[in-house]
């Protein structure tokens, strides 16, 4: 899949560590885990949500598609 | 009733299929004295030697079959019956199904016995259900791995 998740680059620009994001945002680190290393295979609407809502911006800061 | 996990249903059919496994060996082992024993006695028009032949090879894919249920009712004991060697093991027990439905064809010539056409019926549909299981179990493993890694 050429969807990159750059998930890490925003947390580390609002300072979150991935325990506090993902106890924010109510997932657990083993799913934010998958989700940072580009594992996982879909994201629910709601979890996007969450995660901009956390961080505070849109969600195309965390996409970026390779071609 | 639990039906997966420890001390549920499937770790006692466990139990209760490794004592059929056992028993299934003994009967196979002296096959040649019980088939002996019974011509004897109950029905002296059977053929011995293709009987035995017949008996031997349906009693070894047999064992196979119930071996490969163990490894199942295991995984279930375990928790987590989604996994791709249960696809395996269901595939195994299909073609094991098959070849005793086959040999029963063949040994209805030699085993005149209604209990010969009952089990032609029983594995046909073994063989059948067993195949169309393991393809709905390879399916639901892929919706599963889909739904966990969906965040």
């Amino acid at each position: 899949m050429a969807i990159i998740v750059n998930l890490d680059v925003m947390m580390a620009k609002r300072k979150i560590s991935s325990s506090e994001l993902s106890e924010k945002i109510g997932i657990s680190m083993a799913n934010l885990s998958i989700l940072k290393t580009n594992k996982g295979k879909a994201i629910r609407f709601s979890t996007l949500d969450a995660i901009c809502k956390v961080l505070d911006c849109q969600p195309r800061r965390y996409f970026r598609v390779e071609r | 009733m639990k039906v997966k996990g420890e001390k549920s249903l499937s770790t006692f059919i466990e139990l209760c299929l490794k004592l059929l496994f056992v028993i299934g060996i003994i009967v196979v082992l002296g096959l040649p004295y019980i088939l002996q024993k019974y011509s004897e006695w109950m029905h002296p028009q059977i053929n011995y030697y293709p009987a035995l032949a017949i008996l031997y090879a349906s009693g070894i894919p047999a064992l196979i079959i119930v071996y490969r249920f163990i490894k199942i009712f295991h995984t279930l004991g375990e928790g987590d019956p989604f996994k791709i060697e249960n696809v395996q093991n269901l595939k195994v027990i299909s073609i094991c199904s098959l070849i005793i439905m086959i040999e029963f064809i063949i040994g209805i010539f030699f085993i005149t016995s209604v209990f010969a056409v009952v089990i032609i019926g029983i594995f046909a549909v073994a063989w059948l259900g067993a195949y169309i299981l393991s393809e709905l179990l390879k399916e639901a493993i892929q919706y599963k791995e889909e739904n966990e890694l969906t965040i």
